[in-house]
């Protein structure tokens, strides 16, 4: 759930004035609190029904590249998140049956309630959900409560650098430039 | 041909060539954060590494007691390779029982990008950003782990320091 629905509360208690934001990335801030979550990149949600089997979400994860699945009702409203972290944890089941557990319905291992944001949140709101829920995903729901989309922190640190466009790239570039002999030698 | 005669301070043709510097411009303060500060000011400890000899089992236990996302492995204290949980899932989940006691080293990604302690904030920004890195470890002068970075960590601290609560 948001930390503060409807309100832009990147400074969720109110202690950092926007005076005290001045000069310090104060574009930034703006941004952060004037642009929708839409702006940053969106990952194609994977969504499963609650008795899909643990390793099918685990073979849907894997195929296409994303972190986690978020378990939908009929109607498409999000129950549930099912993540890389509980993978992991689902492997080391103490009864040794981790075997077992791939068979299992996903909806028996899910991370409930899922953490949610509107598309027309704000950055600033999202920062705050994935903060106050320590998630790395957070599920988008279009205006009817459905799940439509996932943004993760990869997202929101991509929306950062898009700010500084020529710093990030510079530094990316110097980065790889792995120059084994002298030019000329 | 005769050789053009080279200046000298004698001469008085001595030209300072640091004289026409001028300081680099930032568009605001977080600007110069990210070109100035080095990745050591980003929150990069705790951090987990372990031999890359470890059987998987071990390492999955690791990370659950933990709660972290990744461990760092080496052989002989230098860095050899990365296991994060994409990792677990894309080499490990389905095949758990039969791999279970193989040595990390053989579902690592070996090769991980690195940053060095000294290099700028916006370089690790930029790895992740554009290179689509999660983790990134930290190394000093003499190639030894002092830490890791990922999305969390770096976001946290961009935040604290656009409100301020960064000394600049």
């Amino acid at each position: 759930m948001m930390s503060n629905p409807g309100k832009a509360s990147f400074n969720t208690d109110g202690a950092i004035s926007r005076r005290g934001a001045e000069g310090r990335g104060m574009d930034l801030y703006q941004r952060l609190l004037d642009e929708a979550v839409e702006n940053v990149d969106y990952r194609d949600l994977i969504a499963v029904s609650p008795d899909a089997a643990v390793g099918e979400a685990i073979k849907q994860m894997k195929t296409r590249r994303l972190g986690c699945v978020v378990v939908v009702d009929n109607a498409g409203k999000p129950q549930g998140i099912f993540t890389e972290r509980l993978v992991v944890k689902l492997l080391l089941r103490s009864d040794g049956k981790s075997g077992n557990a791939m068979a299992e319905p996903v909806s028996q291992h899910m991370l409930t309630p899922p953490a949610i944001v509107k598309p027309g949140a704000s950055v600033a709101e999202l920062f705050d959900c994935m903060e106050s829920n320590k998630t790395r995903f957070v599920c988008v729901v279009d205006g009817a409560g459905r799940a439509s989309a996932v943004v993760g922190q990869k997202g929101v640190v991509k929306f950062l650098a898009s700010h500084y466009p020529h710093v990030v790239q510079g530094n990316t570039l110097e980065s790889t430039l792995n120059v084994k002999t002298r030019e000329g030698a | 041909m005769p050789r053009p005669k080279r200046s000298s301070i004698e001469d008085g043709a001595f030209r300072d060539p640091l004289s026409d510097y001028s300081e680099p411009e930032y568009v605001d303060n977080l600007h110069r954060i990210l070109e100035e500060q080095t990745i050591t000011y980003v929150k990069h400890q705790p951090y987990t590494c372990v031999d890359e000899s470890m059987p998987i089992e071990e390492v999955l236990k690791k990370m659950a007691t933990l709660d972290i996302a990744c461990v760092m492995a080496t052989r002989d204290g230098r860095l050899t390779g990365i296991f994060s949980e994409r990792d677990v899932l894309d080499r490990v989940a389905e095949s758990f029982a039969t791999v279970c006691h193989d040595p990390i080293a053989t579902v690592m990604t070996r090769s991980p990008s690195t940053i060095y302690e000294s290099e700028a904030v916006a370089k690790a920004l930029g790895l992740m950003a554009i290179g689509g890195f999660r983790h990134v470890p930290i190394l000093n002068v003499d190639d030894r782990v002092i830490g890791i970075i990922g999305p969390r960590r770096v976001n946290t601290y961009l935040r604290l320091c656009i409100e301020g609560s960064q000394a600049a």
